[in-house]
C-alpha cells in the first residue's frame, strides 16, 4: 500500500497540476493512471494540459476534437487519458457499451496500467447532471475506480465561487452519487483571456487525487489478484476434468490414486508448494476414508475402516454379472462424477480461503490447508456433495428400474450396504429407528424409485438386526 | 350603452361621484369592457414558437426573458424538461413548445421521432399550432456544435419550419461578443445547416452580475423573429412577447390614433361633456385591445379597467372645463358640447393613460392589492391622463424602467 502524505493547503496553494501532484514523494516513484470521462466539450483536453502542464491534448472549437482515447504523460511515470467525449445522438446502449469495452481493456493489463482515478467532467454552467453520466459514474466505481466529479468552466472571484455553482455542488451531491468526498470540486483549467476568468480549483483538484491515489492502487493491485485467482480457479477446474475423464476409465481399485493427483494438481493450481501439498492431500484422503459416499465408492481398498466392497459397480461385478455396456457406463459416470464433487469441494474451499482472506498464495505461512478444506467440506458436503452423487445416480437409474430389475435391485442393495456400514459406524450402537436418526436416508427416502427400494431395505436390515 | 338615457349634468359645475356614477354604472362598464377583450383575444390569433436545444443549455431562460414567467423549472441538476411541454398562453396569443432538451444517450432516431411527433401533433390542431418559428439554441460555452444538431435543423427545415441559431449565454467583451462565440458561430456556419439568414444571434437572456455579464442580444433575436414568422401573426407575437415594449407601444399607438379619429368624427353631434368622457363604445373597444396588446390577463384586465368610472368620478370633483383647458387649441367650450378636435384628445389621452397601466401591470409592477380601489392606480391613471391632454396621443415613457 503506498501511502501519500497530503499537502497542506498552503504548500500547495500556488501549484497546478503535476507541480502539485508531484510534491507527493511517491508520484515520483509510483506508476498511476488518471483518466478523464464527460461530454464533448466540457474541457478534458483543457484539463488534460493543465495537469500536465504543457499543451499536449488539442482543444477546439466546433465539431468533436477528440476522436481517439489518447494518454499523455505526467511527471516521469504517471500517465493521463483524455477518453473521446459523449455526444447526443448516440444511444444509452452504445454509450454504454463503449464505455464498458473501454474499461475492459484498460483493466486488462498489470495493476500499474490500470485506471487508478477517474475524474468525471461536467461544466459547471451546464446546470444539468444528466441520468447517464450517473451511470458511468456508476460503472467507474463498480470496477472499484475512484471517481472525483470536476465542475469545469468555472468562475471563481477573490476567491469566492459564483453563486450559481454552489448551488450545482449542492445539487449534485443530493444525488448521493459514488463520487470522492461525495461532492464535486469546481475548477476552471483554462484562462479566459476574453473574460479575465482566471485558473483555478487546480490545486484542490490535485489534492483529491492525491487522496484517491492510494485508494486506486489498492483497488488495481486487488483486481489483478482477482484475475490471477481466476486464472487459477480455471486451471483447478481443468485439472478436475482430466481427472474425472480418468477416473472413468480406470479400474475403481486404483481411484485413489486419481484422487491423490487430482489433488494434488489443485494444490499446484493455487501455487501451493510441496509439502504443503502432500498435507492437503494426506488430509483430504484421511477426511474421507471410511466416508462411503452414495455409490458405496470410498477410499478403495486402502480404507483403513473396512468397507465391504471397493467399488462395487467395478469391472469386474459388471463383467461377471453380464451387464451391458450401458450399465457399465453408468458406472464410469458415477466415478466420474463422485471424482468431480469431491474435486469441487477441495477447490472451491481454497479458492473461498484465498478470496475471503485474501491470502497469498505464495505465502510461506500458510494456515493448515487440509483443515480448511475439512470445514469447508463439513460444511457443505451433506446438503451439496452427497446429494449431488445420490441425484445423479438417481437419474442414471431411472433407466435401470424399467429395464434391468434385477440389476437394479442389486445396485440399490449395495448403496444400502454401503451406507449402512458408514452408519452404523457413525452413530451410536442404540438406535431405534434408522430413518429418523439418519438425517440422509430419511431425506431420500421418500423420493425416487431409489428412495422406495432404499426404504425397503432399511426395513429388512432392521427386521434382520432385531431378529 | 345607455348614454342617450342618462342624466345629463351641467357642464363646468360641481358634480358629486354619485351623479357620476349615475351616468356610468361600473357593473355596466365593466360588462361591456369584458366583451370587447373576449372579442379582442379571440381575433388576435396565436404565434407558435418551438424551442430546441441541449439539456442545460438555457432554452427556459430564454423563454421566460422573451415570453414572461411561463416555464416554472429552470433548476440544477437533473434535466427539467422531462417531455415536450405546450405551454398555451391563457390569454391565447402564444402556443410554445419547449422541446425536451437533447441529452446524452438518445439516439438520432430518437430525437428525430421526437421532433416529427411534435410536428404531427402541431398539424393535428386544424392547422392552428402550425410552428412558425423554431429556435435552435446552442450554449457557447458547450464550443460544440454536432452532426446531431446539423441533423436536427436539416430535418426541421425539411418540415418547412424557418430555424433561428441562437447561441445562449454568450460574454460581452466590451461592445463584441466573445472570440470563441464567434469562431464557434463561423463554425455551425461554415457546416451549411439551412439556418435564417445564414447567422448566429448570440444572446444572454440573463445578466450575471457576478460575472458582470450583461443581458444582450434578446431585442436582435426578436426582430429575426418577426422577419420569419407570417404577417397574420404579428400581432399575436407582439402581444405574446414580453420583452420589447416598444413594438407594443407603437402597436397601441396605433390603436389609439384610429379610436381618436373614430372620436373625432363621433364628436361632431353635440355630446354632453362629462359623459362623453368614457362612454364612446369606440374607446372601450380601444382598451380592450390595449389590453390585448399588453396579454394583460381576462380578470386582471377587468380589475385594472375599473380604474376608468373611478376616473371619471374624481374628473367630476376637479370639474370638466379646468381639464379641458389643458388640451391645447381646443378653445372654449361652448354650450355644454365639445367639438370633433376635444373628442378626439380626450379619447386618445384615455387610450395612452389606459396603455400606461397596462403596461405597468404587464412588467408586474402592481401588487396583486393595486387593483380596484386603491389610489396609486386611479391617481397615476389621472396623472397620465392630464399628461397626455397636454400633450397630444403619444404614450408616456417617463417611467420606463430602462430610463429610471
Amino acid at each position: 500500500m503506498i501511502t501519500m502524505q497530503l499537502p497542506t493547503s498552503q504548500e500547495s496553494a500556488n501549484l497546478t497540476g503535476w507541480a502539485a501532484l508531484s510534491a507527493q514523494p511517491d508520484a515520483e516513484t509510483t506508476p498511476f493512471k488518471i483518466a478523464i470521462f464527460g461530454k464533448t466539450g466540457v474541457g478534458k483536453s483543457t484539463l488534460i494540459n493543465a495537469i500536465c502542464g504543457h499543451e499536449l491534448a488539442a482543444t477546439g472549437i466546433g465539431e468533436p476534437v477528440t476522436a481517439a482515447a489518447a494518454s499523455y504523460p505526467v511527471g516521469p511515470h504517471g500517465t493521463v487519458i483524455d477518453t473521446v467525449g459523449f455526444e447526443t445522438g448516440v444511444g444509452t446502449a452504445t454509450v454504454t457499451a463503449d464505455v464498458q469495452r473501454f474499461l475492459a481493456d484498460q483493466l486488462r493489463e498489470c495493476a500499474a496500467r490500470h485506471i487508478h482515478v477517474a475524474l468525471y467532467c461536467v461544466r459547471a454552467d451546464d446546470t444539468r447532471f444528466e441520468v447517464l453520466e450517473d451511470e458511468v459514474i456508476r460503472r467507474l466505481d463498480a470496477h472499484g475506480i475512484p471517481v472525483i466529479a470536476v465542475l469545469t468552466q468555472g468562475f471563481s472571484r477573490n476567491g469566492e465561487l459564483h453563486p450559481d455553482h454552489i448551488q450545482m455542488c449542492g445539487a449534485i451531491a443530493s444525488f448521493d452519487l459514488p463520487i470522492w468526498t461525495g461532492r464535486p470540486i469546481v475548477i476552471n483549467a483554462g484562462a479566459d483571456l476574453e473574460t479575465g476568468a482566471e485558473v483555478f480549483g487546480m490545486d484542490l483538484l490535485m489534492q483529491a487525487v492525491a487522496e484517491c491515489l492510494p485508494l486506486g492502487l489498492a483497488a488495481a493491485a486487488r483486481r489483478e489478484r482477482r484475475a490471477s485467482v481466476d486464472a487459477m480457479y480455471r486451471t483447478a477446474s481443468a485439472q478436475i476434468e482430466t481427472s474425472g475423464r480418468l477416473a472413468a476409465k480406470k479400474d475403481g481399485c486404483d481411484l485413489p490414486d486419481v484422487w491423490a493427483d487430482m489433488i494434488a494438481g489443485i494444490g499446484s493450481a493455487y501455487r501451493i508448494d510441496g509439502d504443503t501439498r502432500a498435507g492437503l492431500v494426506q488430509g483430504v484422503t484421511t477426511l474421507f476414508a471410511g466416508r462411503p459416499t452414495s455409490l458405496g465408492v470410498c477410499c478403495g481398498s486402502k480404507c483403513a475402516s473396512g468397507c465391504p466392497e471397493s467399488s462395487p459397480v467395478s469391472p469386474t461385478v459388471t463383467k461377471s454379472s453380464r451387464v451391458s455396456r450401458k450399465v457399465r457406463r453408468a458406472a464410469c459416470d458415477a466415478r466420474r462424477a463422485h471424482i468431480r464433487v469431491i474435486g469441487e469441494a477441495v477447490r472451491d474451499s481454497i479458492d473461498s480461503c484465498v478470496r475471503a482472506r485474501e491470502w497469498n498464495p505464495s505465502d510461506d505461512t500458510l494456515l493448515d490447508l487440509s483443515t480448511v478444506v475439512a470445514e469447508f467440506i463439513e460444511a457443505t458436503a451433506p446438503s451439496g456433495w452427497f446429494a449431488d452423487a445420490e441425484s445423479l445416480v438417481q437419474e442414471q437409474e431411472g433407466t435401470f428400474v424399467s429395464r434391468r430389475r434385477r440389476l437394479n435391485t442389486r445396485l440399490a442393495e449395495l448403496i444400502h450396504l454401503g451406507r449402512s456400514a458408514h452408519e452404523t459406524e457413525s452413530e451410536s450402537e442404540s438406535v431405534p429407528d434408522p430413518t429418523a436418526s439418519s438425517p440422509r436416508s430419511g431425506q431420500s427416502a421418500g423420493g425416487g424409485p431409489i428412495g422406495s427400494l432404499r426404504t425397503k431395505f432399511h426395513r429388512q436390515s432392521r427386521t434382520k438386526r432385531s431378529a | 350603452m345607455n348614454i342617450g338615457g342618462k342624466k345629463s349634468t351641467e357642464q363646468g359645475s360641481t358634480t358629486s361621484a354619485t351623479t357620476i356614477s349615475q351616468v356610468l354604472p361600473v357593473d355596466d362598464f365593466a360588462q361591456d369592457f369584458s366583451e370587447n377583450l373576449k372579442q379582442a383575444y379571440s381575433e388576435q390569433g396565436a404565434v407558435t414558437v418551438c424551442v430546441f436545444g441541449k439539456s442545460g443549455c438555457g432554452k427556459s431562460t430564454l423563454i421566460n426573458t422573451i415570453f414572461g414567467e411561463i416555464v416554472a423549472d429552470t433548476g440544477y441538476g437533473r434535466p427539467v424538461t422531462q417531455d415536450s411541454c405546450l405551454y398555451v398562453h391563457e390569454s391565447g396569443n402564444l402556443r410554445l413548445i419547449d422541446s425536451r432538451g437533447a441529452e446524452i444517450g438518445r439516439d438520432d432516431q430518437q430525437l428525430q421521432s421526437g421532433l416529427d411527433a411534435l410536428v404531427a401533433d402541431s398539424k393535428a390542431d386544424g392547422g392552428q399550432g402550425r410552428i412558425h418559428v423554431a429556435w435552435y439554441c446552442v450554449a457557447w460555452n458547450h464550443r460544440r456544435f454536432e452532426d446531431s444538431d446539423v441533423r436536427l435543423i436539416e430535418r426541421l427545415r425539411g418540415h418547412g419550419i424557418p430555424v433561428i441559431v441562437v447561441m445562449t449565454k454568450v460574454p460581452m467583451i466590451g461592445d463584441r461578443i466573445h472570440k470563441d462565440a464567434q469562431t464557434l458561430a463561423e463554425s455551425i456556419l461554415s457546416r451549411g445547416v439551412p439556418v435564417h439568414m445564414q447567422r448566429v444571434f448570440p444572446t444572454c437572456a440573463l445578466a450575471d452580475p457576478y460575472r458582470g455579464q450583461p443581458q444582450h442580444g434578446i431585442a436582435e433575436l426578436l426582430d429575426a423573429t418577426y422577419e420569419v414568422v407570417p404577417d397574420e401573426v404579428h400581432a399575436a407575437l407582439t402581444s405574446a412577447q414580453q420583452f420589447d415594449f416598444d413594438r407594443k407601444r407603437s402597436a397601441a399607438r396605433k390603436v389609439i390614433a384610429t379610436a381618436a379619429a373614430a372620436a373625432g368624427l363621433a364628436g361632431a353631434p353635440p355630446v354632453p361633456v362629462v359623459s362623453m368622457l368614457f362612454t364612446v363604445p369606440a374607446q372601450i373597444a380601444m382598451m380592450a385591445k390595449i389590453a390585448q396588446i399588453y396579454a394583460i390577463p381576462f380578470d386582471r384586465a377587468r380589475g385594472l379597467a375599473v380604474v376608468v368610472p373611478t376616473l371619471g368620478a374624481q374628473l367630476g370633483r376637479v370639474g370638466a372645463a379646468s381639464l379641458l383647458k389643458l388640451i391645447p387649441g381646443a378653445g372654449p367650450i361652448v354650450g355644454g358640447v365639445i367639438g370633433a378636435a376635444v373628442s378626439a384628445a380626450v379619447t386618445g389621452a384615455l387610450g395612452c393613460a389606459w396603455a400606461v397601466v397596462c403596461e405597468r401591470s404587464a412588467k408586474g409592477e402592481f401588487g396583486p392589492m393595486d387593483l380596484v380601489g386603491n389610489d396609486m392606480l386611479g391617481s397615476l391613471f389621472l396623472s397620465e391622463f392630464k399628461q397626455a391632454l397636454s400633450r397630444g396621443t403619444a404614450i408616456s415613457r417617463t417611467w420606463n424602467p430602462k430610463a429610471a
